[in-house]
């Protein structure tokens, strides 16, 4: 994704999701992530000349981010900000002096310019505010995770269900070229069968805000805390479960798992260690662990194939029998530095070179944007810009997004599922009442 | 200079380099033999039971079934290529005796008849690249197709042609520089991990010796043909075969 300003965001995306139907293993991407079929370069040409008029709610960091991101989306004007929190109000207006502000949204929903509503407030706002703006006539994205807790999660999914409004969580891999073309490939039986999926998410940080007053803590720290959190399940796993569920097709039925304050005992209540396994019907399993006290293994979702392995986030993968070669980029680096050398590349499929090694290739070629998961606020170029892009095309043509309140609901209840096997120290399966027709398991 | 890659069809990676002054040239191409493969490879995908060759493949013994156009030349050039090799050649795993197809439709008349196109579609595939290349003006590239079907045209930007080794799969050892200037190289043969799946159509015996064949020639799809075919003749069928195959002289290496 190499494209200027002026043709918006998304365009080499949009391209590559119109030429998917014809790739191997591209049709069945389409048909189980049906949400991007909206997303061609078409569509954008119908909307040319129209601007959805959106308002965010909750100018933080993740608010200022996705308002940078708005500046660049040529069919979004920006009309209202709202936040309770002044500091965080005033930078947001720095960003669109025109737009008004307020401090209650509730009041903000009431105005009748405003077509669509960004939230990225923490996870304790998602519900009401979400279930309001849908009530106000408002098409909707919402940060992810879904909600906090799995009543508020189906109270959402069942209001959907009555609207006819757009809804979207920001659940941006989903919208990632490299997700999208890892998909393919994975479809295409590029790694054979999936038999496994290991994700995980370290950091070395304590996760805290800088906090001006001991009476703002929990407002501005919500994430430590149980009555405004889910930790790191909701806040990381979040993202990386929805990509299991898409590489899976199907929904874990159980989850075991355990949870700890091992290092950051500074008065938070929310665990800084946890380790769940999810398990499908078919026996695969999802290896969930996240840490915040060591940084050495970063961010991954990778997934075990019986004929290679991918590693999402760097956007590679690796053959358990690697049959190419290294000749024809041992070409190019020849042609680079204008050398002229015999390559190792004719040969029936075995190569001693590469025995007993693994031999990273990437997924997609040319530049990639890797997420090596540091950053608490997000980074540039990972479908974050991409989904906002499509919802704002949402608010000008009414459509909604196919499936991806489904998948929001569905890997936030595994979020909560494994949160409540953490709590139980037991192992847990998914309550009946909160299971609904989209999940296969 | 431009890098096409495709990770999986055919069971194999697809590489090109293609060097052209006009990149929409180049990347219409390139959409074009993409498109190409995958359409070749969603037909012909023994293993996937929607396929058009499984369909044929699993219907019943003397029932008619539909025959894309496609479909129908690849049999065509594989008939053909059965009677230059004296039957060594088979893409049928049964004789194309016990098989009627034309005019978009065929039936297999014995349950031993099996469709597999793994040994001629990517030397097909090459062939009609190496057209297409040529069509639109473009003379100098490099297409790697899973490493054992190489095609060069004109040179190395910094060299004269296009040099390829052959590597012994058993040790490593250097066999054969190969330089190729509008010509194509197959390679077949045995490896440590996969023997044996060369078999002899008349005689059914299977090659397991530490063999590998190579074989260059100007048309791809002559050189996929004759590197499989060298490795079961015997020196009599050799001398058959030569009569069909002009100067194209194929290299035994037995390891
Ligand atoms: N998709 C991603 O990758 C990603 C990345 C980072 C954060 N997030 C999500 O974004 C959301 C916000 O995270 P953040 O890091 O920006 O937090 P933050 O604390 O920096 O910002 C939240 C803002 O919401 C405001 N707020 C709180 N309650 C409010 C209310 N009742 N009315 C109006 N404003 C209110 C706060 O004052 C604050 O400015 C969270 O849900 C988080 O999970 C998502």
């Amino acid at each position: 994704m190499k494209e200027t300003k002026q043709e918006g965001v998304d365009i080499s995306l949009r391209k590559f999701i119109k030429e998917l139907g014809y790739l191997a293993g591209g049709a069945a991407v389409l048909a189980t992530s049906p949400w991007l079929t909206a997303c061609t370069p078409e569509k954008l040409k119908e909307i040319s000349g129209n601007r959805a008029r959106v308002a965010l709610i909750g100018t933080g960091s993740r608010g200022q981010y996705h308002l940078h991101n708005l500046k660049l989306i040529p069919h979004a004007e920006v009309v209202a900000l709202c936040d309770n929190y002044e500091p965080h109000l005033k930078e947001a207006l720095a960003l669109f002096p025109n737009a008004r502000t307020y401090t209650d949204y509730r009041k903000m929903l009431e105005e009748k310019d405003i077509d669509g509503v960004i939230i990225s407030t923490p996870l304790n706002w998602h519900a009401p505010m979400t279930l309001d703006a849908l009530a106000a006539g408002k098409h909707v994205f919402c940060e992810k995770a879904m909600a906090h807790s799995m009543e508020e999660c189906k109270a959402i999914y069942d209001a959907y269900q009555h609207s006819d409004r757009a809804l979207y969580f920001c659940m941006q891999r989903m919208y990632d070229e490299k997700y999208i073309r890892a998909m393919q490939l994975i479809r295409s039986g590029l790694i054979g069968e999936v038999t496994g999926m290991r994700c995980h998410w370290f950091r070395n940080a304590d996760w805290r805000r800088p906090c001006p007053s001991p009476e703002l803590e929990r407002h501005i720290n919500w994430r430590l805390y149980k009555e405004s959190s889910g930790g790191l399940m909701t806040e990381l796993a979040s993202h990386q479960l929805e990509v299991c569920n898409w590489v899976a097709d199907k929904m874990p039925e159980s989850a075991i798992g355990m949870g700890d304050i091992v290092y950051w005992k500074d008065g938070r209540e929310v665990y800084d260690s946890v380790n769940v396994i999810y398990r499908y019907s078919n026996g695969v399993k999802i290896n969930y662990e996240s840490l915040i006290s060591n940084k050495y293994n970063g961010m991954e979702d990778q997934i075990l194939g019986t004929k290679g392995t991918m590693e999402l986030a760097k956007g590679l993968y690796y053959l358990e029998e690697d049959h190419s070669t290294s000749g024809i980029k041992q070409l190019i680096n020849q042609v680079q530095e204008k050398a002229f050398a015999a390559i190792p590349a004719a040969g029936p499929s075995w190569r001693p070179e590469t025995q007993g090694k693994y031999r990273p290739h990437a997924i997609i070629s040319g530049e990639v944007h890797v997420n090596h998961g540091q950053s608490t606020v997000g980074v540039d170029k990972d479908g974050s810009d991409v989904i906002l892009s499509a919802f704002c095309q949402s608010c000008i043509t009414g459509e909604k997004a196919k499936n991806v309140v489904e998948e929001a609901y569905c890997s936030t209840l595994l979020c909560l599922l494994g949160n409540k096997a953490m709590e139980a120290r037991e192992l847990v399966y998914l309550p009946d009442e909160y299971k609904i027709p989209y999940m296969k398991f | 200079m431009f890098h096409g890659s495709i990770p999986h069809a055919m069971g194999s990676r697809f590489d090109a380099l293609l060097f052209a002054p006009r990149r929409e040239v180049v990347e219409g191409l390139w959409g074009e033999i993409t498109a190409l493969i995958e359409e070749l490879d969603s037909r012909l995908n023994r293993f996937s039971p929607t396929s058009e060759v499984s369909h044929i493949n699993h219907a019943e013994v003397g029932q008619i079934q539909p025959l894309s156009e496609e479909v129908e030349r690849l049999l065509q050039l594989g008939e053909a290529y059965y009677r230059q090799t004296e039957g060594l050649f088979d893409i049928t795993l049964g004789g194309f005796d016990a098989l009627t197809f034309g005019e978009g439709a065929i039936c297999r008349h014995r349950t031993e008849v099996m469709l597999d196109f793994g040994g001629i579609a990517k030397g097909y595939v090459l062939r009609e690249v190496k057209q297409r290349l040529q069509a639109v003006g473009i003379g100098q590239a490099f297409v790697d197709f899973g490493g054992s079907s190489i095609l060069g045209l004109g040179s190395h930007p910094y060299g004269e042609g296009w040099q390829v080794e052959l590597t012994s799969p058993y040790d490593g050892r250097l066999l054969e520089r190969f330089t190729l200037r509008d010509e194509s190289l197959s390679t077949s043969g045995n490896t440590p991990t996969y023997h044996g799946h060369i078999c002899h159509p008349k005689r059914g015996e299977r090659c397991e010796d530490r063999r590998v064949v190579a074989v260059k020639s100007p048309d791809p799809l002559d050189a996929e043909v004759l590197s499989t075919a060298w490795m079961i003749a015997s020196e009599q069928e050799q001398q058959q075969m030569r009569k069909h195959f002009g100067s194209v002289e194929p290299v035994i290496y037995n390891l």
